[in-house]
């Protein structure tokens, strides 16, 4: 059952979002971008609501996998201030969804696929070339040139128009290399378990 | 005798080589304090909010949690009147709904408007939940002191429960650990 309705969130997000938005309906790949040029990072800091501690967010995610990153579409762009008036109306944030082939489900249950939502970048404006920085988000860069990488992924559905997110955005993500061990980009909050494997990660996480 | 000398030294010139060579490749957003640093210790603040109620909630706990930055560390803060839109304003804040934030659980998050270099920002942008807006003050206090600390270059991480990035949710003051690293890179 959550497999349906977080498919459904997910696909229908990204269908509404494409009616929206400017630049949508076609995903961007990371030989689309092999011309763009190289993008400063620019750090997000957050403070959350959510649980930061690895049985925390394992108990707060709708699902875990173990997927890799096969593709990359535009999605929402969004601003702040709400009838405020703002110097910087051009400074906006674009979230992209990422489409996981899941490899393994470790909590809950999803289908071949699944697409995530995350900020990924600032932008300038609405068409994809916009774009003027790539965000780092609890020290962890995912877009167009992460496709390809393998992840570990605590996943949670906020509902529109977040989507289905890291169920923190300092605590959800885990690179893994070839063998399944905790390497690369890993979430703040994660960093405790770099070099750890998938099994040793889940044991922690359920036993916590 | 002028052979063991000689083997120490080189000893020892081998562990500083290693202990340069380590901090010179670790990631730079690895580091506890790798984020953007302010580009001055003067660190302006301006309130964008026009919700009158929004802005003084808020503007409370700005003006406190600033005033702990300018009286712990080498900062110091002015304080601007609202819409204050004048160039060398360092932080912009205000309140937003939660479809502004990246989640509905973001009580608040700062981001660089305008970078210089790679590492220090001109002007910061910080965005408060409007869902927190009822939240006990000291729980606010804590997030705007959370948030100004990413403003002079905090990323988040560590394992401590005092201070503004600490897991005590309603720790307002920073600790030894936050104040020395804002100094030290001010």
């Amino acid at each position: 059952m959550r497999t349906t309705n977080l498919s459904r969130l997910t696909a229908g997000l990204a269908g509404a979002g494409c009616l929206i938005l400017a630049g949508c309906g076609t995903s961007t790949t990371g030989a689309d971008i092999a011309g763009e040029r190289d993008l400063p990072l620019v750090a997000v800091g957050e403070s959350s609501d959510a649980p930061s501690d690895l049985p925390g967010v394992y108990e707060s995610s709708d699902v875990v996998i173990v997927g890799t990153l096969v593709d990359v579409k535009p999605q929402r762009r969004y601003y702040g201030p709400d009838p405020e008036d703002d110097p910087n109306q051009d400074d906006l944030i674009e979230d992209v969804t990422l489409v996981v082939q899941v490899e393994s489900t470790l909590k809950g249950t999803v289908e071949d696929r699944v697409e995530v939502s995350w900020s990924a970048y600032k932008a300038s404006g609405r068409q994809v070339s916009d774009r003027v920085a790539q965000l780092v988000v609890g020290n962890v860069t995912l877009n167009e040139r992460q496709v390809g990488g393998r992840y570990l992924m605590f996943l949670r559905e906020f509902g529109e128009p977040w989507g289905n997110r890291p169920a923190n955005n300092d605590a959800g993500v885990m690179e893994l290399d070839t063998g399944g061990v905790v390497s690369g980009q890993v979430s703040t909050a994660f960093e405790p378990y770099r070099g750890e494997s998938i099994d040793d990660v889940l044991r922690q996480a359920t036993e916590g | 005798m002028i052979a063991t000398r000689r083997r120490q030294l080189l000893t020892a010139a081998a562990l500083v080589t290693a202990a340069t060579l380590f901090i010179a490749v670790t990631p730079v957003n690895a580091h506890f304090f790798g984020g953007r640093f302010a580009d001055s210790r003067d660190h302006h603040f301006v309130s964008q909010e026009g919700t009158n109620y929004h802005h003084f909630i808020l503007d409370d706990a700005m003006t406190v949690q600033m005033a702990h930055l300018d009286a712990v560390t080498v900062m110091w803060d002015v304080k601007r009147a609202r819409f204050d839109y004048v160039s060398w304003v360092d932080l912009y804040w205000y309140a937003t709904p939660a479809t502004n934030m990246s989640s509905p659980t973001t009580v608040a998050s700062v981001v660089c408007q305008v970078g210089i270099g790679s590492d220090r920002c001109d002007r910061f942008r910080m965005k408060y939940n409007e869902n927190y807006i009822n939240n006990p003050s000291a729980e606010i206090r804590h997030d705007v002191c959370h948030e100004i600390l990413h403003s002079v270059g905090a990323d988040d991480g560590g394992s401590f429960s005092d201070g503004c990035l600490g897991s005590n949710q309603t720790a307002t003051n920073m600790n030894s650990h936050e104040i020395g690293h804002i100094d030290a890179n001010h």
